[in-house]
């Protein structure tokens, strides 16, 4: 980080429509795997998965893993668990395996 | 002022005292990182008896409250709890509450400083046949918070509390006293709370004294859990919730049930939902340590939200905090220019939130 970095306006839209793609696909693979009798827009970002928030539990868990790798074509190992905390935290997860050239959205 | 029943204990002890509400208790015991660490590290004891105790009975208590709270209280078993909201008809937030299913009564737990507006509009709003009665005095509230913190409650009741999920409590006896053994928190790490009779409350903190030498158990204020709670991007209602704030702004959906029959403020939140809020709460970090609440922040020359709450992290290394965002901008990984009183040219990074796991939760199976 630097103090003096310049932030445009269309360097933040872009990275930002390239997100909105990642989470909503995250979101409906949530709600179609799960199924969770919500709609995308009922979940918020930064939901907690885990304890509060959508109250998932280590079934859930293991099917969000499997349906990620699917729907993204990525591999998720053991050390990579700790990116399951939110919806927000998954896609900044896939976002950088997509700017590794892995996976495919 | 009214003072917790350890109120003469703290001032005894040299911690610093300060009100929460109309409640005086200790704000902080030690320096800030020495008690950041023992809850991030080992185990904190705080003094949490000024929260509000509300008990909430009578026929059709069920019924009542969740149609005052926007989440589901039909579905709440026995022994468990919810942490819901209470919104007013436009969808504002009266209060961030904990619902108990006790028996055929409630326990309501709020902060402090929500406890008279909490009273006020529960009693303005109740059915005829629901009691609300105020038993915040009766009870002290004593909480150990961190990733030793479960050792706690197996010493001092016994090892089948093992078994108690997040959000649930049990009645237990320690020393022949009826207490309530209540598992929650908010800074990512194991938190057990005993509520106890005030009379009682002195003997029980002086005996988790005496028998958790060896966890490093060191006592905190209240304070100590500001910045945990940041970075797990819990919401702190004080600072948090501004007045015009409603739960799809602080990203608390999660506390809405939108397909029940009726709640108040459901029309306003689902009219928000459709539209989508204007704005929401986001999280950020920045290397800019002299920021300040309302501090406002831009792209390029366009004004598109303000700081609410801000502090360090020991953890991260590097300072971190809550803004009001437009919603078209509220998304993680971008970075926007912040405007401070000696810097116009910062920058804040949105992240996603939590912003990491805990030992506590990397140590324990979903």
């Amino acid at each position: 980080m630097s103090k003096t970095r310049i932030v445009t306006k269309s360097e933040v839209v872009n990275k930002i429509e390239h997100r909105k793609k990642v989470l909503d696909k995250v979101k409906n693979i949530l709600i179609e795997r799960l199924k969770l009798n919500l709609s995308p827009e009922d979940i918020a970002d930064n939901s907690p998965l885990f304890r509060l928030g959508l109250q998932l539990d280590s079934i859930d868990a293991l099917e969000i893993v499997v349906s990620i790798e699917q729907e993204f074509k990525i591999s998720i190992t053991d050390e990579d668990m700790q990116v399951f905390r939110s919806v927000n935290t998954i896609a900044d997860f896939i976002l950088e395996k997509l700017a590794k050239g892995e996976g495919e959205l | 002022m009214k003072k917790t029943p350890l109120y003469e204990f703290h001032l005894e002890n040299n911690a610093v005292i300060k009100p929460y509400g109309d409640v005086l208790t200790a704000s902080k015991y030690h320096e800030f990182e020495q008690e950041y660490w023992a809850i991030r590290k080992n185990v904190a004891m705080i003094d949490m008896s000024g929260i509000a105790k509300i008990k909430v009975s009578g026929g059709s208590a069920t019924e009542w409250l969740d149609y005052i709270c926007t989440g589901n209280i039909f579905s709440l078993s026995e022994g468990k709890s919810v942490y819901t909201a209470v919104c007013k008809e436009d969808g504002t937030i009266v209060a961030l509450i904990c619902v108990l299913k006790d028996n055929d009564e409630y326990l309501i737990l709020t902060d402090a400083e929500k406890k008279v507006e909490l009273v006020d509009w529960f009693n303005k709003n109740k059915h005829n046949d629901v009691s609300v009665s105020d038993i915040s005095e009766e009870y002290g509230c004593i909480s150990v918070v961190g990733p030793k913190a479960i050792e706690i409650p197996k010493m001092v009741i016994s090892e089948d509390i093992l078994s108690l999920p997040y959000l649930g409590f049990e009645h237990d006896k320690i020393n022949d006293v009826d207490c309530i053994l209540y598992r929650f928190g908010l800074t990512g790490e194991y938190e057990y709370r005993f509520l106890i009779p005030k009379e009682k409350t002195l003997e029980l903190w002086n005996k988790i004294i005496d028998i958790s030498k060896e966890l490093e158990l060191i006592s905190c204020g209240l304070d100590s859990l500001e910045i945990p709670m940041l970075e797990m991007n819990s919401i702190n209602q004080q600072k948090d919730i501004i007045p015009d704030a409603t739960v799809l702004q602080l990203q608390l959906n999660w506390m809405v049930d939108f397909y029940k029959e009726k709640f108040v403020g459901k029309e306003a939140i689902l009219k928000e939902k459709s539209e989508g809020p204007i704005r929401k709460l986001v999280m950020f970090v920045t290397e800019e340590g002299g920021l300040k609440e309302k501090d406002k922040i831009y792209i390029e020359d366009e004004e598109i939200g303000f700081v609410v709450h801000h502090g360090y992290s020991p953890q991260l290394k590097v300072f971190v905090g809550l803004a009001y965002v437009k919603t078209e901008y509220a998304y993680s990984g971008i970075s926007l220019g912040l405007q401070t009183g000696s810097n116009s040219n910062a920058v804040i990074d949105i992240v996603s939130a939590p912003l990491f796991l805990t030992d506590t939760v990397k140590g324990v199976k979903i």
